[in-house]
């Protein structure tokens, strides 16, 4: 997920929508989130070679621990 | 003449209209006059068809006095959450974007339910495209009839409300991440996701893991409904060509023994709400006064499956309104236009690892039913007893009312909500069986036997 950054998400979602400036800080917000759970997605993925292992995942409902 | 036919179950319904003891323009009537007295202050349903209910009602009543047989749903009215178009109904999404839009065809789940004598009464209310709701939808929010002062959660709201409170004789919603399960335990019926590819999305839209399922006031009832909702679509490379057995003939079954896994870890890292806990305890102690064996399981990966539904729902969302966010953007609602937007931030990639996520999480469940010899698993169907709560902004942005519900979508795994009692605002709080791909029976059979055991639909709100 490469938009990290407050700049970067507003000037991808001008890219793509006739965004107002009401609606920035509600974007922001999802944004936010899809990057952690992209990021979350990323750390799961295995060596080159290797299998996803469900077994090493989380037990509880934050996905850490 | 029946008194007050609205308030049976469907299956007492069809019973009765093909007894000859009720007509099928009395039921259709009976929920019309129902609509008309609530639907104002409900908001249940946004379309609502009644010459075309009284002509198919007519037209069923006068096929039994030939003799012949309309079906096993033969002049029930049904609800269609207003996502599945229906032939000469508004089909709006709830949206102005398509406020003027009427169908000319039946998408194949609808010709199903019409050939089994189903009549569709009307459209149900739902967020703007599953979003969250908003008093600027084109449509404002349903309320819940157990509570006329707290909104119904969605996104099938429409769908919960109007079985609820008698709109209909069952009704239809689609469940993306819970938007079945969800307000079918916060209205006291039982909603089924079936296993993915059992009712085919034809013309309503393809996706991996959101399902067309029927919400009921028995279990009875939404085995009923299911059954005459599956069938193959050779155009859909997604639907199940292989053998389902039949639900309804089956539903009678000695579950004494049934062991059934609870994974009291995750369920207690979860914010439940105490009205919640004891509706599911009440739960657990019902199942196993009925035979069952509840056995402690270590679950994993519940987060990350949930993660990755989310993940695939806003991609596919933004996929298909990439163009029309560019054109339109004022004429969406502001809460849905933004939630649009999210899967454009995710790369290929993201989207990649998603799926891979969703696959190995369905492959372990299904090993985990196995190894464990369980016909499923137990957990609460939300941790919140009211929709308020689950609406949350930041709640509602982790998913997290979806935490029981949303990582089923991706496995695929049948997961089925029923009533677990009520919370102190007086709205239902459900309790959720999920079980092994194809094997939907054994939930039906499960919450039959539940069904039976307590008086949950039994109870219609007193609105």
């Amino acid at each position: 997920m490469e938009y990290r950054t407050y700049e970067q998400v507003v000037a991808r979602a001008h890219q793509i929508a006739p965004v107002s400036d009401d609606d920035i800080e509600p974007l922001i917000n999802l944004v936010n989130g899809v990057r952690e759970y992209c990021d979350l997605m990323e750390s799961l993925m295995p060596e080159l070679g290797g299998e996803i292992d469900v077994t090493k995942m989380s037990r509880n409902m934050d996905g850490d621990a | 003449m029946v008194d007050a036919p609205h308030l049976l179950t469907l299956s007492e319904q069809a019973r009765l209209i093909r007894e000859g003891s009720l007509t099928a323009v009395e039921l259709v009537q009976a929920h019309l006059d129902q609509i008309s007295k609530l639907n104002p202050q409900l908001n249940s349903f946004i379309a609502v068809d009644p010459e075309g209910a009284l002509e198919q009602a007519a037209r069923i009543d006068a096929a039994l006095a030939r003799g012949e047989n309309p079906g096993p749903l033969a002049g029930v009215t049904i609800g269609l959450k207003d996502a599945i178009p229906a032939k000469g109904i508004p089909w709006t999404i709830n949206s102005r974007l398509f406020e003027d839009r009427v169908p000319e065809d039946d998408p194949p789940v609808v010709t199903l339910l019409k050939n089994a004598g189903a009549i569709v009464i009307g459209k149900t209310n739902l967020n703007e495209f599953f979003s969250r709701p908003t008093e600027s939808d084109l449509n404002p929010p349903p309320w819940n009839p157990w509570n006329p002062e707290r909104m119904s959660v969605g996104s099938s709201s429409g769908s919960g409300a109007a079985a609820a409170a008698r709109m209909a004789s069952a009704t239809i919603g689609v469940d993306g991440g819970g938007s079945v399960r969800l307000p079918a335990g916060a209205h006291n019926l039982y909603g089924i996701k079936p296993t993915h590819g059992l009712v085919s999305r034809t013309g309503v839209g393809r996706s991996e893991h959101s399902e067309i399922c029927p919400l009921g006031f028995t279990a009875l009832d939404t085995a009923l409904m299911l059954e005459s909702m599956i069938g193959h679509e050779p155009a859909d490379d997604l639907s199940w060509a292989g053998e389902v057995p039949e639900y309804v003939a089956n539903i009678d079954a000695e579950i004494s023994g049934w062991r059934i896994g609870v994974p009291r870890v995750f369920i207690e890292s979860a914010p439940n709400e105490s009205e919640v806990m004891n509706g599911f305890d009440t739960f657990l102690a019902k199942l196993e006064e009925l035979g069952c064996e509840l056995v402690d399981i270590d679950l994993q990966g519940m987060a990350e499956a949930r993660a990755a539904t989310f993940l695939t729902l806003f991609s596919n969302a933004y996929q298909r309104h990439q163009k029309t966010v560019k054109t339109d953007w004022n004429t969406y609602g502001p809460q849905s236009r933004v939630n649009l937007l999210q899967g454009a931030f995710m790369s290929s990639t993201d989207l990649i690892n998603a799926g891979d996520v969703g696959r190995a999480f369905k492959a372990y469940f299904s090993q985990l039913l196995q190894d464990q010899n369980l016909k499923a698993i137990a957990t609460p169907t939300s941790p919140f007893a009211t929709a308020e709560r689950s609406r949350r902004p930041g709640e509602h942005s982790r998913g997290i009312n979806a935490c029981y519900t949303a990582p089923f979508n991706i496995s695929g795994h049948p997961s089925i909500s029923l009533p677990a009692g009520f919370g102190d605002a007086g709205i239902p709080v459900g309790a959720m069986l999920t079980g092994e791909l194809h094997d939907d029976l054994s939930l039906l059979q499960l919450s039959h036997a539940y069904d039976l055991a307590t008086d949950w639909s039994s109870l219609a709100p007193s609105i």
